[in-house]
């Protein structure tokens, strides 16, 4: 089944004119006048809200440039960030090497002698027994005794 | 479109046979013709119209050969030759003859409104004002009489 060629549609045409023509539905043209129409409000409504969004895109467009720096603003920018690197490595630095050098002017015994610094259990003893005895000796405890009576 | 629309719903029914199938054709022809208005070389409008008209029409027997399924290998082998086969055409009076008869079977309430609207050719608003009934009324009537036609035109045609 191809395509008729002109010489058929011509045929046709004239057969269809001559004796064969019915009226077409009432409403066929009503029908098509409302896609057209419909057709074309939508490719209106397309148009303007690509103009919208277009304009949005312009004012977008237009803001990012507005905040763009100049070349020398971005250059003094990074100038400060890179002082404040260094300004921070420098602190964290001297926070070292002070901290060493405090460390060598002050003596920090080292765990022998920090032992050696604390009593042992034995002479914790034995103090408190010369103490006791020096108390005895002193008579104190009778004293103690008859306040209590 | 005024000029035309007899004639481009006549040939698509003459090659179609079927009354709403020749509708949508004559319908998306004046669609097509609107936007593609710009390739008419200006010579022949009848015929630049026409031609459109009737490749749609082409073009939906082709499509609706497709859909029919064969159930055995000799009836694809004929459906083939078919396709191939030159375009049969048919007589535009017989099938409106058909399609009245097929109004005339539907219930009371549809059949005049159907038979006023689809065989005479009258608009919805003009069977209200004749009927003295509501314009909602007979549109809705023949709304649902298009459906029962369609229904009963495609149970006559798979029969």
């Amino acid at each position: 089944m191809n395509y008729l060629s002109d010489e058929e549609l011509m045929n046709l045409i004239e057969s269809v004119e001559h004796e064969d023509m019915i009226q077409a539905p009432p409403d066929l043209i009503g029908n098509v006048l409302e896609i057209v129409d419909n057709e074309i409000t939508d490719n209106t409504d397309d148009k303007k809200d690509n103009a919208n969004s277009s304009d949005k895109k312009n004012i977008r467009d237009e803001s990012e440039l507005s905040n763009q720096k100049t070349y020398e603003e971005r250059v003094t920018e990074y100038r400060r960030y890179t002082f404040r690197v260094v300004l921070a490595m420098a602190a964290s630095l001297a926070i070292c090497i002070l901290s060493q050098v405090t460390d060598i002017r002050q003596h920090l015994p080292d765990r022998q002698e920090a032992v050696t610094e604390y009593k042992t259990r034995q002479e914790v003893i034995e103090e408190n027994k010369t103490i006791y005895q020096k108390v005895k000796e002193a008579g104190l405890f009778e004293i103690s005794e008859n306040m209590e009576d | 479109m005024q000029t035309y629309q007899n004639l481009v719903f006549s040939i698509c029914l003459k090659m179609t046979g079927d009354y709403f199938v020749s509708e949508d054709i004559a319908q998306e022809t004046f669609i097509s013709a609107y936007k593609h208005f710009e390739d008419f070389d200006g010579n022949n409008e009848k015929a630049w119209i026409c031609r459109i008209a009737t490749n749609k029409c082409i073009d939906y027997l082709k499509s609706s050969a497709r859909r029919i399924i064969p159930e055995t290998e000799d009836k694809f082998m004929e459906q083939g030759d078919l396709r191939s086969e030159p375009l049969s055409l048919y007589l535009n009076k017989e099938v409106m003859e058909v399609f009245g008869e097929g109004c005339n079977t539907l219930p009371e309430q549809y059949r005049k409104v159907a038979v006023e609207h689809f065989i005479k050719g009258k608009t919805a608003k003009v069977i209200a004002d004749e009927m003295g009934l509501n314009l909602k009324t007979v549109q809705t009537r023949i709304y649902r009489a298009r459906q029962m036609l369609q229904k009963s035109m495609k149970t006559e045609v798979n029969a």
